[in-house]
């Protein structure tokens, strides 16, 4: 088809990292984060922000080491029964955060957008979006994000602009929330909104070259990192932490308030439009991670014909739970502890198994 | 008896299929041939044996007889020939005889005479020692009659004489060089090539024991001349226009690009049609890959006729089943040029008009040809008013819809109540009132390019203010509809290449569908998809969307247009063997005295 092949380059790693990460600002993850932190939510989310960071520099260190995919590499350092279980691990995580980000959606969509509409009919929406846009493959997608983020990140600060009229700065006091320590401790154990950050390790092959992974996690995550923190600041300087701690979707009822005049008001379902890429987005990168690994662990030639079975189980999946509070009880289980390991233990891992891996090697140089 | 096991008829199998084996029953009509092979044989033989023996007188008169009869039988067997050559499919490929008889009949059965009456075989006799006799074929109405009868015919004819001697040396070579004062001539040894000259435009000259032919060029039938070109106007540049014509197509972009590096390639496409095609680029700059990947795509087309310049491209294009253009296709020379000279290829296709210029991106089809003429600060505002305007005409009427379906809060109160007043009176839905809007609106549109000439505008003009009204006063449709649509409508036209506006519109129809049933979620994913299906494109292996996704350098000039001064850079995505436009310091007067000062001195 094409005269020359192309690989992802910066602008593609940046987008990706980004439009998976502050995804979550549109559902309850910035509420659920002053409940813990408090005033402090906005520092919490930094502290959360800069650890998934390091930890993609742990990553970036062993494929700057051992180029190749997280499947490879893993292979490499780990054995093969080692680069299976790491695989499945972040399959089920990867397919997890989907789900989740399906029914947040989905709920998202009854509750902003189109209450009328059947929840089966929503759900379904989003699974046949998602598994449309699966078929072009991650460049095109990847290539769609970075076309688009200019226009979410501007969107975004544009809301963030018009609800000028309603801070209240001392709505921070006392700064201190719940403790500094806390917030910092708390940061550890909510990174679920970064959750899916390790995909640059997934599909490192994908990517030109090591600085291009250096790039997407510098640029992508700070940029994401720096939009969610902002988005819980406003949050609580217009709300009040306690009141911002009960929105079940916060940014949508901050653009609810903007009112400037009798012509710029209530421009809430404008912002339909931001959320609603962004969380198709959110979805099929996420569906899309699970399936490469799925793809390179059984070492199938493709992955096109798992797009219709896996999108239609996870959309039945996500329908499973009864009702929100039960999705959030899920989401609690799996930010605390599961999403955990693909954040902390497994960088720190394969980044031992690296330095052992070149300890070994520098001692049969010397010997 | 053979045994009739795997084995041996696996054995027989193999036998037949590798060694040649006569047929057991030959036909009569190899038969006869063979019969007429043997009394030749027999025939050189014996008047071999005569000469040799010196008996002239006695068997001369025999041999005579005999030679005769030999040849009457072969007058009756090349029919015959003739006949199973031209059943078998052949004839055209075969190569010409010394017989101008045979070759004359040849000519007859491949263009069908006596029934085809635009082909003319005309026998002539051109004066030399001995007499040359020859025959002219050509194609009425396809050659100038003033430069065949000045360059073929009055040489040949009239100003020859007894006294020369053609037959000696090579007699095709002796007419080329001596006696055929016209600029191209080529040399044709089988009827393929006959024939590809003939319809052509080419006058054909078979000689009288030769098996070779003189291929003239006499190109000379009716053609427009160059006009302003009638679909890209313009305030600014220039005014002509391409023509049906190949040759003076291919001259007015020399006449823009005067570069020995500029290449022209031809090509044939099409069984039947024989389409010349002409792929045009600088050598020096185009990458070579490009080059090769088109040629490749071109000479791959296996098809009975080509209609068109934009059917060639669907035939090579990377996405025939998206309504996207992926090539820009133009009637202005002077939008070729600076393509060319950015490393692009440019296809003509003869007997179109419209020049196609590939690789290209997204943002080319907001380029205007007067865009290269005018300051950057005009032509970015322009670009940027296209770009606004191709968003009004994608998602307008379907933002109307999710908003006044979906989400009225996001109007203002005043404008909310305004509307529902209009509508009051309408029975139908919004959704079908846009959806009878916009196919009414097609309708005028379709209406007026069909409609010929001026009628064609007054037809749009009055149709639309007319239906407008009329649809309105009747509460058919609401006036807020028929300002969404007229909005509508004349952003698409703000779009300058056809195409590109077609591919708009009929996208435009999927996104009311989207929004009718799903609001402005439906709206979103849909615009996602079209974003993800626009980033997965590639134009001739140029994605889609450069310079912006991926990510290349643009060279100044893809989206947002720089002075002339700062445009040093080819664009990146085109990988082009130069990717240096101008130097550094382009304008190098700036670094030097005005010529004034020289007086102040």
């Amino acid at each position: 088809m094409s005269y020359q092949s192309g690989r992802m380059g910066t602008a593609e790693g940046i987008a990706l990292v980004f439009t998976m990460t502050f995804t979550t600002i549109f559902v309850t993850l910035p509420a659920e984060l002053i409940e813990t932190s408090g005033e402090l939510g906005w520092i919490s989310e930094i502290a959360s922000g800069l650890s998934t960071m390091a930890m993609l520099f742990l990553f970036i260190y062993v494929f700057e080491r051992f180029p190749g995919d997280l499947f490879y590499v893993s292979t490499r350092l780990l054995g093969k029964l080692g680069a299976c279980l790491i695989s499945i691990y972040y399959i089920v995580m990867f397919f997890s955060v989907a789900t989740l980000l399906i029914r947040d959606f989905s709920e998202n969509t009854l509750f902003a957008a189109l209450p009328e509409l059947d929840f089966h009919l929503s759900v379904g929406w989003y699974a046949l979006s998602v598994a449309f846009l699966l078929y072009f493959g991650i460049e095109a997608i990847a290539r769609a994000a970075y076309v688009i983020l200019p226009f979410s990140a501007g969107g975004i600060i544009l809301a963030f602009a018009l609800l000028v009229p309603h801070y209240k700065p001392y709505y921070l006091f006392p700064w201190q929330g719940t403790g500094m320590t806390n917030a910092l401790i708390k940061s550890g154990v909510l990174v679920a909104s970064n959750a899916a950050a390790p995909l640059l390790a997934v599909i490192a092959k994908s990517f030109q070259n090591i600085r291009v992974l250096r790039a997407a996690a510098i640029f992508g995550l700070g940029g994401s990192m720096l939009i969610k923190s902002t988005s819980i600041l406003i949050l609580i300087i217009v709300f009040g932490p306690s009141a911002a701690m009960e929105r079940t979707l916060p940014f949508f009822e901050m653009t609810r308030l903007i009112s400037l005049n009798r012509y710029i008001q209530r421009i809430d379902s404008i912002f339909i439009i931001l959320w609603v890429i962004a969380g198709i987005f959110g979805i099929t990168i996420s569906l899309y991670m699970g399936l490469y690994l799925i793809t390179r662990l059984v070492n199938l030639p493709t992955m096109k014909p798992l797009i219709p079975i896996v999108t239609l189980l996870l959309a039945q999946i996500a329908m499973i739970p009864p009702d929100a509070s039960s999705v959030r009880a899920l989401e609690g289980i799996l930010v605390k502890g599961y999403f955990l390991i693909g954040i902390y233990v497994i960088p720190l891992l394969l980044f031992a198994a690296t330095l052992l891996n070149k300890k070994r090697g520098t001692k049969c140089a010397s010997e | 008896m053979r045994a009739n096991n795997v084995i041996t008829n696996g054995y027989y199998f193999l036998k037949k299929l590798l060694l040649y084996q006569p047929p057991s029953d030959p036909t009569p009509f190899l038969e006869a041939f063979l019969r007429y092979a043997h009394r030749v044989i027999a025939f050189l033989t014996k008047a071999n044996m005569s000469l040799s023996q010196g008996h002239y007188s006695d068997k001369t008169k025999n041999l005579k007889i005999e030679y005769q009869a030999l040849e009457k039988q072969q007058s009756e067997l090349e029919p015959i020939l003739l006949a199973y050559q031209s059943g078998q499919g052949v004839l055209g490929e075969r190569s010409l005889s010394t017989s101008l008889e045979e070759n004359r009949q040849i000519i007859e059965s491949l263009y069908h005479l006596p029934l085809n009456k635009d082909i003319v075989i005309r026998e002539i006799d051109i004066a030399s020692d001995p007499l040359v006799k020859a025959m002219a074929i050509f194609i009425d109405g396809m050659v100038d009659t003033k430069i065949q009868n000045l360059a073929i015919f009055q040489p040949l004819m009239l100003l020859g004489s007894d006294q020369r001697r053609l037959y000696d040396g090579d007699l095709v070579d002796n007419i080329i060089r001596k006696y055929l004062p016209t600029s191209q001539v080529q040399r044709a040894g089988n009827f393929a090539k006959l024939q590809e000259g003939i319809n052509g435009g080419d006058t054909a000259l078979i000689f009288d024991g030769i098996a070779e032919a003189i291929l003239v060029n006499t190109k000379g039938w009716e053609h427009r001349s160059i006009e302003k070109p009638s679909t890209e106007p313009t305030v600014r540049g220039s005014q002509s226009g391409f023509t049906e014509n190949l040759r003076t197509n291919t001259t007015l972009i020399r006449t823009i690009m005067r570069n020995s590096d500029l290449v022209t390639e031809l090509f044939k496409v099409g069984q039947r049609s024989q389409t010349t095609v002409a792929m045009l680029y600088i050598k020096s700059v185009a990458n070579p890959q490009l080059v090769a990947e088109i040629k490749r795509r071109i000479q791959g087309v296996r098809t009975d006729d080509l209609e068109s310049s934009g059917t060639l491209i669907q035939f090579i294009e990377d996405h025939p089943l998206l309504p996207f253009p992926q090539s820009l296709s133009t009637e202005r020379p002077d939008r070729v040029g600076p393509h060319l000279s950015e490393g692009r290829i440019a296809l003509i296709a003869d007997g179109n008009p419209y020049i196609h210029i590939l690789p290209v991106s997204f943002f080319t089809f907001f380029h205007a040809s007067e865009d290269f003429s005018l300051p950057f600060p005009i032509a970015n505002f322009q670009r940027f008013l296209r770009l606004f305007g191709t968003l009004i005409a994608t998602v307008l009427p379907s933002l109307y819809i999710a908003i006044s379906y979906f989400h009225v809060e996001a109007l203002p109160t005043q404008l909310l109540l305004a509307i529902a007043g209009s509508r009051e009176d309408v029975p139908f839905p919004a959704w079908f009132e846009v959806l009878i809007m916009e196919i009414s609106f097609e309708l005028i549109r379709e209406a007026g390019v069909r409609v010929p000439g001026v009628l064609g505008t007054t037809i749009g003009i009055v149709g639309a203010i007319v239906l407008g009204q009329a649809a309105i006063s009747a509460h058919i449709v609401s006036p807020a509809v028929v300002v969404v649509i007229a909005i509508t409508g004349l952003a698409s036209f703000t779009i300058p290449e056809y195409l590109m506006s077609a591919a708009i519109r009929l996208i435009r129809f999927s996104l009311l569908l989207f929004s009718t049933y799903m609001g402005l979620v439906g709206l979103a994913t849909s615009l996602l998809w079209l974003t993800v299906i626009l980033c997965s494109m590639k134009s001739f292996g140029m994605p889609y969307m450069v310079p912006i996704a991926p990510r290349t350098t643009a060279g100044f000039d893809v989206v947002v247009r720089g002075p002339v001064y700062s445009q040093k850079q080819r664009p990146d995505a085109l990988n082009t063997i130069d990717q240096k436009r101008q130097p550094q310091i382009s304008r190098p007067w700036k670094k030097k005295q005005p010529a004034g000062k020289e007086d102040e001195e």
